[in-house]
């Protein structure tokens, strides 16, 4: 399990982070929703060690990751896998190479079966012989499953998801969304998804956490999040502007 | 004291408002220095404590070194030739043209060859390592690389700053012995200055200690200006104008280290190696 107590992170004079404490269960889909610019991809972030938090603490199976040293933080991060907004592909390799590349790193299989890994990772996310192209040459749909395939390489414990389906169209949303649903249930994976996305956030969510003015405004089941009496929650999954909202 | 001057400063608020101008540039360079230092002993921490990425190490190796074998040569080969017609034609006045060979060869071998390969490197090399990195900052592939448990210092900077820092001295020998090359073909096909006494004076006045001073000085320009790339890339902000602002500060700081560095490299070469 994995527990955000009082987390704070600033930038400058701009307080993203205001205390944000969350419990997110082992083996579960967290959805993470809020409004684009309020913290979520740094909350995020800030969860795998990437950005280290002003104050609080993130417990995991608890063990303090901001109490951690750099060396002892990249060992917790085995335990995770990220797939990043725009699937942060290395571009200077092909796909196959950018999903071979955490076997190449950190273990010690030779070519053969790291590139039968490969393979067997590229078909699971439908991306069968699309190995030699380079990222620049795929669609954004594309360059996040091989982002998935890659993250999914180590075979992680939790994986972080930052708005999967941002910018796609409803059908490859839908397709990202079941192979988020199936990568949880074939792996049994702690899963924490960001999303501004209602539609993909109630098909797949066990557990949804609203990040609102750098807090947690509410946390729960989605039932709940629906029956929720909250004006901002139901404006938010309502969809709706403020009438003087012109940004 | 300190409460009349804090009252002073609050009547005479212009005096505040300079001093602040002047201090928030000061503080930021300290800030930036600071930085930057921090930066370089975790390279050096990383060097000793990280995996050692031999594959990446060559690549660089080979993009530094091997492709600025053509540039480097065809620089060295004209610096040599119009130092030697310069120096040629002003030795004339005082009949000694046979002092051509041994004056470019010490020229070559001290300063020429380390600071012009070194610069060369910079703009060739230097501008693309923080382009390189900058984007990869921008476009989150550092993340993605920390989120694979890969320090990004050990993987993006540590294989950089080795290969620069070993390249940048074969490539001065490279300059050397193209500048030579050209000196000597303007010296005798040009300038008609006889061969014996040419190559005479060069044996006797130029010493292995000229080219260990270049060398050394090819040593610590790859070290630092590789440094400097890697921290301009590795500190990018800002998106696509973010990555073209670190290109430019890294070609303009490392060019001006270089000259900086290469006074005080001298100053304390010569007292090593006294002639």
């Amino acid at each position: 399990m994995i527990e955000l107590q009082n987390i704070e992170k600033r930038f400058g004079s701009q307080a993203v982070l205001k205390g944000v404490s969350l419990q997110i269960p082992k083996g579960a889909i967290t959805v993470i929703i809020g409004r684009s610019g309020e913290g979520k991809s740094v909350l995020i972030k800030t969860l795998m060690g990437l950005i280290r938090p002003d104050a609080g603490k993130i417990l995991i199976d608890g063990a303090n990751l901001c109490a951690m040293s750099a060396l002892e933080q990249m060992k917790v991060r085995r335990r995770f896998g990220m797939l990043f907004q725009n699937a942060a592909l290395f571009d200077s390799m092909n796909v196959e190479d950018n999903v071979a590349f955490p076997l190449r790193e950190h273990t010690a299989l030779d070519e053969e079966e790291i590139l039968a890994k490969v393979n067997e990772r590229l078909a699971q996310v439908g991306l069968k012989g699309v190995g030699q192209k380079m990222p620049s040459d795929l669609s954004g749909g594309m360059r996040k499953r091989v982002g998935l395939a890659r993250a999914l390489m180590l075979e992680p414990e939790i994986i972080l998801y930052d708005e999967p389906t941002t910018g796609l169209d409803p059908i490859l949303t839908d397709s990202i969304d079941n192979l988020i649903v199936d990568t949880q249930k074939g792996f049994n994976l702690t899963s924490i998804v960001v999303s501004h996305d209602i539609a993909s956030t109630l098909k797949m969510a066990n557990k949804i956490a609203m990040l609102h003015e750098g807090k947690i405004l509410e946390e729960g089941p989605p039932q709940k999040f629906l029956e929720s009496k909250n004006p901002f929650i139901q404006q938010f999954l309502a969809g709706k502007a403020d009438k003087d909202f012109i940004g | 004291m300190i409460h009349w001057l804090e009252n002073y400063l609050q009547r005479n608020s212009w005096i505040q408002d300079n001093l602040q101008r002047l201090g928030n540039p000061l503080m930021d360079a300290f800030t930036g220095l600071g930085d930057f230092f921090i930066f370089c002993l975790s390279v050096v921490k990383w060097v000793f404590i990280g995996t050692f990425h031999v594959r990446v190490l060559f690549k660089e190796m080979q993009k530094i070194g091997l492709q600025s074998i053509l540039i480097v040569t065809l620089v060295g080969l004209f610096a040599g030739m119009v130092f030697a017609l310069q120096t040629g034609s002003a030795f004339k006045v005082f009949n000694a043209e046979s002092l051509v060979g041994s004056t470019v060869g010490i020229a070559l071998s001290r300063e020429l060859a380390p600071v012009f390969t070194a610069l060369m490197i910079v703009a060739r090399a230097g501008s693309a390592m923080a382009a390189e990195i900058g984007t990869m900052n921008v476009t989150e592939q550092v993340d993605a690389l920390r989120s694979m448990s890969i320090n990004p210092i050990n993987y993006l900077v540590v294989p950089r700053v080795v290969a620069t820092t070993i390249m940048v001295p074969l490539l001065v020998g490279v300059f050397n012995a193209a500048g030579l090359y050209g000196s000597y073909t303007v010296a005798i096909h040009l300038l008609a200055i006889p061969e014996g006494p040419y190559l005479a004076r060069y044996h006797t006045l130029v010493e292995p200690a000229d080219f260990y001073q270049g060398l050394i000085k090819g040593l610590l320009f790859g070290f630092i200006v590789s440094l400097i790339a890697c921290y301009k890339g590795y500190r990018t902000t800002n998106g696509a104008e973010g990555v073209g602002r670190a290109t430019t500060q890294a070609v303009v700081a490392g060019s001006v280290t270089i000259l900086i560095l290469n006074y005080f490299l001298a100053t304390w070469l010569l007292q090593i190696f006294p002639n």
